[in-house]
């Protein structure tokens, strides 16, 4: 048993030692770092391209969620970990033009924070699917939403915008004042979606869920091979869909610059930015970009999403977050 | 033969051994006594190198052995608690010292054999050390020391914990054996008819 | 003697460079005593120290209802399937918070203070049945059965015969058990519902959330000092062992019918609580809404992992890779250290406290502080390591230092020096006698100890998401990734995951 044990690892080191310095090549003249949240998922080779075109070569650093991202990045500023950041969102860009941590930034892409909702459970019980924000406090959806902790969950924090952009200052603390004790408060995405939806696999109570835009055809594109989806068991209520920007931009203190600003070009081109919405669910923001046939059948991106802008999150965020916590704890 | 020059031993500050000297000749035995506490067991830790001394020389066949780190120095002990590794065989146990200067396995066995004979449990050499009785660990014990064939043989309180008849017997054992191999030795005990028994010359230490 | 001052030299050094330094850099460049006084005299803050404290012994006490009992079986009886028990029992340990949360929040079904005892109690027994299972064994049952014939009834004999010899390995688990819970971090904040706070969560969340670092570091300098406290209340009192005891094997007695029940009962009831959670994970990577289907483990053995771009090989390499280095550096480490302590320096008998104060260091600081002081301390060349991937390890063995200096120590303090004394009398150099009496004589801690620290590393998820990486995703990193995005696939993928994790990790822990 251990020998087997001993072999089976040596074999797999083996083979991590041996991918890893093949891809460590670092004999190419000139290098630039991206750093980004864990949760960047590039299609393989989609850096390929531009290092045809440059000779440049594109290292990807990652390095905790977007906020630990941000944390650390403000922490380091001028003498960064990278050269070009991917993930500030617009819930963090005041944070970020703060310290001063980006000579320039792009929008990079956009996504909606939405209630998604269980189809199945709303059909077959007598209560309709709600249609807007004000609905969730009526009676029969009382207990059928679960939303997350907005001061560690970027889709937690991205609904709470969403209410108060669209009950305005003043009327919004009512609205969570008559959802105490009916919404489900999970602390972060994952049990949100995974334990406590009833629409995914934790198989949850809840059949209302803070969720993204893009999350549907992602339930297409992974469902279980043998009990393939035609279309998302879940659907999107866009009147509650807040918009999400992502921005790429390059860090102050990067060697790199020249090179760090041709990167954020590639970003933002035609090529990248089509590879956006399979491999990281995000809309691109170049419209000569074109969408798969997946995301225009079911992704959502409202037409007339909420906003905050970033001048109003960095005023007020710490204040509303107060507030709120002060609400339902 | 053992010559102790003014040996000072000192532990936390407080001497325990003062200015000791004595002389052993060869193949002779010296029992050293006095009463519990007085640092006879020391005497034969300082002998060994297990114990710092503060001064004195210590010399075996006028050779100096006072700077010589213990395994060097070529001294058999047997303790009270007879101290057989437990995770070795009787047999491993007695080898050991003639592993460690790198004998040849036939002649490891060879002598393994003959220091069983000698301690008189022949069939003894694939034995747990956990199955041996008091009596029967001790005599393993002095058959380990004495396997390495070592100038010096040093035995601290040797007897003590046997029932008398097993005493009685291992006493006689150990003196034809000491007398057999000409074997140059320090006795520690407390008792004074073991130590008449089994020995030319005496010491008594008193604090 | 200058060496092995050296050898001393080297477990603080690696402690001082990757530990305290960073941790004073810190505290150095975030500390404000007017936040720290405003954090002292917070209502909320307060409420939210008080909550660490008491759901840290509340924990404690259930781990050790469910824990002492099984200890006690598997130490006095030999029984078909008790090393599969123990295996069950010890591995969770170092499993990653988000795969027991997520196995415990499958079961109960909802997050608060019973999931998270429960998700603890997970955890910790494991703790308990390591440090105090080996002087259990030792203690040889003759004394009992001697005090037996001498009148005393058996809880007497446990009184007065067991206890004062378990007693100082129980003490020191407790003390780990209690810090464990006081600052564990991926349990609280993901079983315990978004209204528990600790004050660990309270770091993470005031630094990285809010970006508030002066209240994180008050928060971090009060943890600490808590842990201290506790640390220097249970000192270890010096144990006294005589040869005879050290044995390399437990005895083992067979057991009478009628006692037969609470053996069962003491080993199956915390088997239940801590194989739950894990059933959980192997049933949901088959299983959606109901629906059974082998295909995720299928794709994952085939080398995909749904939505990353990593393959499942590469995944399980990285980890590998990382947790025998962790292990070797670790065990090192720890064998120097436990050396050290464990000589009879009666000049020196500070040195011997200081050495496990500092190498107990890892245990205190919280992972959020330790994770901001690495990158804030190590980005200047020639020290520009945050990067490096073999900052990874590193930590990771700075992690598991004070787990296995706790399995290492006691065991060569059995090892009584008239057996190192005899061999060096028959010739062996010091180099022979180190390996050949206490290396042999080790062997078992020594297992016991690489299994502690490359599971400790498999499953470390705390500080290495603070540290940047490139194209070294590990096996937690992955299960976080698949489990936190939409798609039945790529869910189960993640459950796959988590149970090659589970399997891996008893595989690596059930050497001893």
């Amino acid at each position: 048993m251990k020998r087997l044990f001993v072999f089976i690892f040596a074999v797999t080191s083996l083979a991590a030692c041996t991918s890893t310095s093949s891809e460590n090549i670092q004999q190419k003249p000139e290098s630039v770092t991206l750093l980004a949240y864990d949760a960047f998922t590039p299609e393989p080779g989609i850096f390929d391209d531009f290092t045809k075109d440059t000779g440049i070569d594109v290292k990807v650093v990652t390095g905790g969620d977007s906020g630990v991202l941000i944390s650390k990045a403000i922490l380091t500023a001028g003498n960064p970990e990278g050269d070009v950041l991917w993930g500030v969102d617009n819930t963090m860009l005041s944070r970020a033009e703060q310290a001063s941590l980006l000579m320039s930034y792009e929008p990079v892409n956009t996504g909606d924070i939405c209630i998604n909702a269980d189809k199945e459970w709303f059909a077959s019980s007598d209560v309709p699917m709600p249609t807007r924000l004000e609905d969730l406090v009526l009676p029969q959806y009382r207990g059928l939403l679960v939303t997350q902790d907005p001061v560690a969950s970027s889709p937690g924090l991205g609904f709470l915008l969403g209410t108060i952009a669209h009950f305005g200052e003043g009327k919004w603390q009512k609205f969570w004042e008559a959802l105490k004790g009916y919404v489900h408060i999970a602390p972060d995405w994952t049990t949100a979606y995974t334990v406590d939806f009833s629409g995914s696999s934790g198989n949850g109570k809840y059949p209302l869920v803070v969720s993204y835009g893009s999350s549907p055809p992602a339930e297409v594109l992974y469902a279980d091979p043998s009990n393939p989806l035609t279309e998302p068991t879940t659907s999107v209520i866009e009147s509650t869909c807040f918009r999400q920007t992502e921005y790429a931009g390059v860090l102050r203190g990067s060697t790199n610059s020249v090179a760090a600003e041709a990167l954020v070009t590639y970003l933002l081109g035609k090529r990248f930015q089509e590879s956006m919405p399979l491999s990281l669910f995000v809309f691109p923001v170049n419209p000569d970009a074109v969408l798969p046939d997946l995301f225009v059948k079911f992704a959502v991106r409202a037409k007339n999403p909420l906003t905050v802008s970033p001048q109003d999150i960095e005023l007020n965020r710490e204040q509303w977050l107060n507030e709120w916590r002060a609400l339902l704890l | 033969m053992l010559k102790v020059t003014n040996l000072s031993v000192s532990y936390a500050g407080t001497p325990i051994i003062s200015e000791l000297s004595f002389e052993v000749p060869t193949a002779t035995t010296l029992a050293i006594t006095g009463p519990s506490g007085v640092g006879k067991s020391t005497v034969l830790q300082a002998i060994c190198g297990l114990v710092r001394i503060s001064s004195g020389a210590i010399s075996v066949d006028d050779r100096d052995i006072t700077q010589l780190p213990t395994h060097k120095r070529g001294i058999g002990m047997v303790t009270q608690s007879s101290d057989l590794f437990p995770h070795l065989t009787v047999s491993q146990n007695i080898a050991f010292g003639l592993r460690m200067r790198g004998a040849s396995p036939r002649e490891t066995s060879d002598r393994v054999e003959e220091m069983l004979e000698l301690v008189g449990l022949p069939d003894f050499s694939l034995r747990e050390i956990q199955s041996l009785s008091g009596g029967e660990a001790r005599r393993i014990a002095l058959a380990r020391a004495l396997a390495p064939s070592p100038s010096i043989l040093l035995l601290d309180e040797p007897f003590t914990g046997l029932d008398d008849e097993i005493r009685n017997s291992l006493m006689h054992q150990v003196r034809a054996i000491l007398q057999s191999s000409s074997m140059t030795s320090v006795l520690v005990t407390h008792d004074h008819s073991e130590a008449d028994f089994l020995s030319s010359s005496a010491l008594s230490l008193l604090s | 003697m200058t060496t092995r001052r050296l050898l001393s030299f080297l477990p603080v050094g690696f402690v001082a460079v990757f530990l305290v330094l960073p941790f004073l850099n810190a505290i150095a460049t975030f500390f404000s005593v007017s936040t720290t006084r405003d954090v002292l005299t917070n209502p909320s803050m307060l409420r939210i120290i008080w909550f660490s404290l008491w759901q840290a012994v509340l924990s404690v006490l259930v781990t050790m209802i469910f824990a002492i009992p099984a200890t006690w079986a598997l130490s006095r009886f030999q029984f078909p399937g008790a090393r599969l028990c123990r295996g069950l029992l010890t591995a969770p340990f170092v499993l990653p918070s988000i795969v027991v949360a997520a196995g415990v929040l499958a079961v109960s079904q909802r997050t608060g203070v019973v999931s998270i005892l429960w998700a603890h109690v997970v955890f910790n027994v494991a703790v308990v049945v390591r440090l105090v299972g080996p002087r259990w064994e030792f203690l040889h049952p003759k004394y009992e059965s001697l005090a037996a014939t001498m009148g005393a009834s058996p809880a007497q004999t446990f009184v007065y015969i067991v206890w004062p010899n378990i007693r100082s390995a129980v003490i020191s688990a407790t003390a780990l058990v209690f810090t464990y819970c006081f600052t564990s971090f991926g349990v609280i904040s993901i079983v315990g519902g978004f209204s528990r706070r600790t004050v660990e969560t309270e770091i993470f969340t005031q630094s990285v959330r809010l970006g508030n670092t002066d209240v994180a570091i008050a928060l971090a300098i009060i943890q600490m000092i808590v842990v201290l406290l506790v640390f220097q209340i249970s000192r270890p009192s010096l144990r006294q062992f005589s040869s005879v005891d050290v044995i390399t094997h437990p005895m083992s007695l067979f057991v009478k019918p009628r006692g037969r029940w609470i053996v069962l009962a003491s080993v199956g009831s915390p088997v239940i609580v801590v194989s739950l959670p894990l059933v959980a994970t192997l049933i949901r990577s088959v299983s959606y809404r109901g629906h059974i289907s082998f295909h995720a483990w299928t794709t994952v053995l085939g080398g995909t992992l749904p939505q990353l771009t990593v393959s499942t090989w590469r995944v399980i390499g990285t980890s590998l890779l990382f947790s025998a280095i962790t292990a070797v550096v670790t065990v090192s480490l720890a064998l120097m250290a436990a050396q050290q302590m464990g000589r009879q320096w009666f000049q020196y008998p500070e040195q011997r406290r200081i050495l496990r104060f500092i190498t107990s260091l890892p245990l205190v600081v919280s992972a959020a502080t330790l994770g901001l002081g690495l990158v804030i301390t190590f980005n200047k060349d020639p020290f520009a390591w945050r990067s490096h991937t073999w900052l990874i390890p590193v930590i990771h063995a700075l992690i598991a230092l004070p787990v296995a200096i706790r399995i290492l120590e006691p065991a060569m303090q059995a090892i009584p020096s008239s057996l190192r004394d005899n061999a060096a009398l028959l010739g062996a150099s010091p180099w022979h006698t180190w390996l050949r009496i206490e290396i042999a004589l080790l062997r078992p801690a020594l297992l016991r100890s690489v299994g502690i620290a490359a599971a400790i590393s498999l499953g470390e998820f705390g500080v290495t998401s603070f540290l940047t990486r490139s194209n070294s995703t590990t096996m937690t990193m992955a299960i976080t990734q698949l489990l936190g995005r939409p798609g039945a696939l790529t869910q189960q993928s993640g459950y796959v995951l988590a149970s090659l994790l589970i399997v891996l990790t008893l595989g690596v822990t059930s050497r001893a």
